[in-house]
């Protein structure tokens, strides 16, 4: 990786594009809102056992939105060159720890394994996201 | 047909996504969203997505994002302890499944198994003229 970095931490957010949802949605609350988005695009970073660091990046905001309704992520590549991809027991797996307070990544790298285990720290992680939530960048109107 | 060969490919919903970017910050205007439906034959060695030319039998190039949802396997669905899900090795261009994850032990699907797989793909639209 082309830069100093520490384990954790996401080196590269891409935004392949986002489209906004025609219509208005809703809060938990069942209040209209009329900025929802579907945003999709690539992290990458050096993991961590306690989770790629995603707060240091503006937790979601990083990733368009300011709330997520639904997120999904697939795991492209895992490994110490960044370059392994899923083998027929060892799947991929990755999932978002979303707090009021923390958004951290997990990846599980060998799925499929009787014993299921996480990357190894400094290993390069390539993870696409798919989200649909409120248009990070829409206005604030109250 | 051959073990791990896809047998068909339903496109059940496509959408233009219109403008975005690559990974370097190049405009791309041929975003697109593909959901569908693959049937095919399970191989240890994986789908052979490349036989269809990859990222293209999803509806797309430049494959941005894609999530795969196992339906069943042959006539199994999923069950308690036996939750089936799948992988994209973008590399090879193959899709891996275990079939019983949850369990103490999980294992890959039988050989020949009938996979019914469904898809979410986003990228560039594969029928997007090429404009140079």
């Amino acid at each position: 990786m082309a830069f100093p970095a520490d384990n954790g931490d996401i080196s590269q957010i891409s935004e392949y594009g986002r489209f906004a949802i025609p219509g208005a949605g809703h809060n938990l609350q069942g209040m209209a809102k009329n900025n929802k988005v579907v945003v999709w695009g690539r992290i990458k970073g050096l993991y961590v056992t306690t989770g790629l660091d995603l707060d240091a990046r503006g937790g979601l905001r990083a990733l368009g939105v300011s709330t997520a309704d639904y997120f999904s992520l697939t795991v492209r590549y895992t490994g110490a060159t960044g370059a392994v991809v899923p083998t027929d027991l060892k799947l991929f797996l990755a999932d978002l720890q979303q707090t009021t307070t923390v958004d951290k990544i997990f990846v599980a790298d060998q799925v499929g394994t009787d014993a299921p285990a996480e990357p190894s720290n400094a290993d390069i992680i390539t993870i696409d996201y798919f989200i649909v939530g409120e248009d990070v960048t829409a206005p604030d109107l109250v | 047909m051959a073990s791990g060969d896809i047998t068909a490919v339903k496109v059940l919903y496509s959408q233009s996504l219109g403008g975005g970017q690559d990974e370097n910050g190049v405009k791309k205007n041929t975003k697109r969203l593909v959901c569908g439906e693959i049937t095919a034959t399970y191989l240890d060695a994986g789908i052979a997505v490349n036989k269809l030319g990859g990222a293209n039998a999803f509806g797309v190039d430049n494959l941005d994002f894609l999530k795969l949802q196992v339906i069943r396997l042959n006539t199994t669905y999923p069950d308690a302890e036996a939750l089936p899900i799948a992988n994209y090795d973008v590399t090879n261009q193959k899709i891996f499944i275990v079939a019983d994850e949850g369990a103490g032990t999980p294992a890959n699907p039988n050989v020949d198994v009938t996979c019914i797989i469904r898809f979410l793909a986003c990228g560039d639209d594969a029928d997007a003229p090429e404009l140079t």
